[in-house]
């Protein structure tokens, strides 16, 4: 039996969500070789680098374009700092690696072009981390497809995270200094809330628009034309501090004759006993679809149990996997995968598209790619 | 006593007869009804003693029988003083006399939105920043209604002028423009950014409805959502889905209501003005549909 190959995969930077490289790690056909930056980053990236590094006893390597040519990898990990994402990929596209990114893609348009561009021409795959194969998440498109509910004419999302992010709205005294949006988010990276990691502040959109956006797009299979939106400052001082919004609505405007809406907070940890309230909401020709995103979990309450714990621990949760298994699959048999970077750019462009409607009040049209 | 007269009851007959014995301070006292042997029944059951085949022929032979109106549809119960005629919920009739009369729709008044009311007014959730509304009925059912609820339902709880509304429906090439087809989507921007997200179905096949409700306040949210509180039947092949009902409570609450606002001499907790307040939205939302961009509203 011929063993199947095996992929060597670089970590360009590892100071935001290592749940990306961890995933990858944990497939059988892909194996960290190093991880790497650029020397020129500051002390508390080239800490959180070694670290992961230690931990994986990989060697870290200041030089990202040494990396990538001496330990002859295949398949680079972004999951930098928000304005290095496309940057990081990019260097690693033209040297004709293969990318998984962490979301989200980028706060430049401009740059997730580029990396569309390069992808296309250098013929190499890219997969931006999502959520899309969670087990409600495939149930839904599987019940879709079986034409349970007929073709999809409009598809509502509730995207709503129960966590905190620093002190409450309101709870800064006149004399204090407005909370600084790098130093907030490199001191969240303790409980995984850091995903605006950079000097730009991101409001929620930008942050976790990616997973519900991607989930319309994969159930509908249709493109985001034009957008309405509302946005508030409602829950964080560190959103109001920095003039980013931390709840929004979208109403979607989509080919193929589909609408849609989106929901999106980062509400409190006070507001759900979980992760937070996520449906998908779909309605179709001949019938709709209510899906809660955690299920399966199971409930575990006892005594002393510490606040922090979530109630309800989602189960038979294989998207890591998944994710891998579909990358690997659009390398070897030159498909595309379930994000790609285009889908992604997208995404981008759609949520810009919001920004603009919430600012301006008008409905906006999203801008296609050039390529 | 507040003394009401039922007008044709229809299919929520029976939920009068059981409503009707639970009022505190008011009672059936008159029935009109096309079918005069529904009417003789129902007066019957409730101990009514005037029947009546038409709301005229009750106003001008037995007009010191009762005190107010009252019209029992599918979805709302509408209380209206003697003083005033009743006529349909539509008629522009009504937008002239706002006050003084009861819109119980159901929505107002079913105990999970109530709950969800009193939590939000206690102070527990904070201002509310989003208020997100799914409500899908199946075909044959009124969507404008249906909207014109859930736009009320919205504006009660975010408690802020509605500045700004996007609208849109259902893609069917062959579909008349002027109509909101089966599928409306509103996306309401209030003031102080607050904003509200409502689909309105009536594309489901035939049988139940599905409602969720949710408010994000600043503090604290708040789920009513049909989706918890489903009970499983199996059967064979796929379990069905059953949703244990709420009652007649949203019924009776909103009749006790007409009757405690009378006592205390205050408006009704939903009254025209409400249901004006309501049509201005629709009329938004049919401007919104009709040029595919937001519409800016004053005074609603």
């Amino acid at each position: 039996m011929t063993e199947p190959k095996r992929y060597r995969c670089a970590v360009l930077s590892v100071v935001k969500h290592e749940y990306v490289p961890r995933g990858v790690a944990a497939h059988p056909r892909c194996e960290l070789v190093v991880v790497a930056d650029d020397a020129n980053q500051p002390d508390w990236v080239h800490q959180r680098n070694q670290r992961f590094a230690d931990e994986y006893k990989i060697p870290y390597v200041r030089d990202v374009e040494r990396a990538i040519a001496e330990y002859n990898v295949q398949v680079a990990i972004v999951s930098s700092q928000v304005e290095r994402h496309c940057d990081l990929s990019l260097r690693a596209i033209n040297r004709g690696l293969h990318v998984i990114q962490d979301k989200p893609m980028s706060n430049s348009l401009a740059d997730c072009d580029r990396v569309v561009a390069a992808c296309r021409q250098k013929r190499t795959k890219f997969l931006m981390w999502n959520r899309n194969f969670l087990p409600a998440v495939l149930h839904a498109k599987e019940l879709i497809a079986a034409g349970e509910i007929g073709k999809p004419y409009a598809v509502h999302v509730d995207f709503y995270f129960a966590k905190d992010a620093g002190p409450p709205k309101g709870t800064r005294p006149l004399e204090q200094k407005p909370m600084d949006w790098q130093a907030h988010q490199i001191a969240a990276h303790v409980d995984g809330s850091d995903g605006g990691l950079g000097q730009r502040p991101l409001g929620e959109l930008e942050i976790e628009g990616v997973y519900p956006l991607a989930y319309i797009r994969m159930l509908t299979g249709a493109k985001v034309q034009r957008v309405f939106a509302r946005t508030a400052r409602h829950f964080h001082q560190v959103n109001v501090d920095n003039n980013v919004e931390d709840l929004g609505s979208l109403s979607l405007e989509m080919d193929q004759g589909v609408t849609g809406t989106l929901c999106i907070g980062r509400i409190g940890k006070a507001s759900h006993p979980d992760i937070g309230e996520i449906k998908l909401h779909v309605l179709g020709e001949r019938g709709g679809l209510v899906i809660s995103e955690a299920r399966p979990e199971v409930a575990v309450y006892y005594r002393n149990q510490p606040a922090a714990e979530f109630r309800h621990k989602r189960l038979a949760n294989d998207y890591d996997y998944l994710l891998l298994e579909d990358f690997l699959h659009a390398i070897e048999t030159d498909g595309d995968t379930i994000l790609n970077a285009l889908a992604s750019r997208d995404i981008c462009a759609t949520v810009e598209s919001a920004l603009e409607s919430a600012r301006n009040g008008r409905c906006v049209t999203v801008p296609v790619s050039a390529g | 006593m507040l003394r009401f007269a039922v007008v044709q009851p229809g299919p929520r007959a029976a939920a009068i007869v059981r409503v009707a014995s639970r009022l505190r301070g008011g009672v059936v006292s008159a029935v009109v009804d096309h079918d005069d042997a529904a009417a003789q029944s129902l007066a019957k059951q409730l101990g009514a003693k005037v029947v009546a085949s038409s709301v005229e022929q009750l106003h001008q032979q037995s007009g010191e029988h009762f005190d107010a109106w009252v019209l029992v549809t599918s979805d709302a119960l509408v209380v209206v003083p003697h003083a005033q005629r009743p006529v349909e919920t539509s008629s522009e009739k009504w937008l002239s006399n706002p006050e003084g009369w009861l819109w119980g729709h159901s929505y107002r008044f079913l105990p999970s939105v109530r709950a969800l009311k009193d939590s939000l007014a206690s102070g527990k959730l904070g201002a509310p920043g989003l208020v997100r509304i799914h409500q899908w009925q199946a075909t044959g059912c009124d969507l404008k209604q249906a909207l014109i609820q859930q736009l009320d339902v919205a504006c009660w709880l975010v408690e802020q002028p509605v500045s700004l509304v996007f609208a849109q429906r259902r893609s069917i090439p062959e579909a008349k423009e002027s109509t909101l087809r089966d599928y409306v989507q509103v996306h309401l921007g209030f003031e102080d950014d607050r904003m509200a997200v409502i689909d309105c179905t009536t594309s489901l096949p035939a049988g139940d409805d599905y409602y969720s409700l949710s408010v994000i306040g600043s503090t604290g949210a708040a789920y009513a959502d049909d989706h918890h509180n489903m009970q499983l039947v199996f059967g064979g092949s796929q379990p069905r889905a059953f949703r244990t009902s709420q009652g007649d409570f949203a019924l009776l609450t909103a009749w006790q209501e007409f009757i405690d606002a009378t006592d205390k001499k205050r408006q009704p907790l939903c009254d025209g003005s409400a249901w004006k307040r309501a049509m201005g939205l629709l009329a938004a939302v049919e401007g919104s549909l009709t040029t595919g961009q937001p519409v800016t509203v004053k005074d609603a």
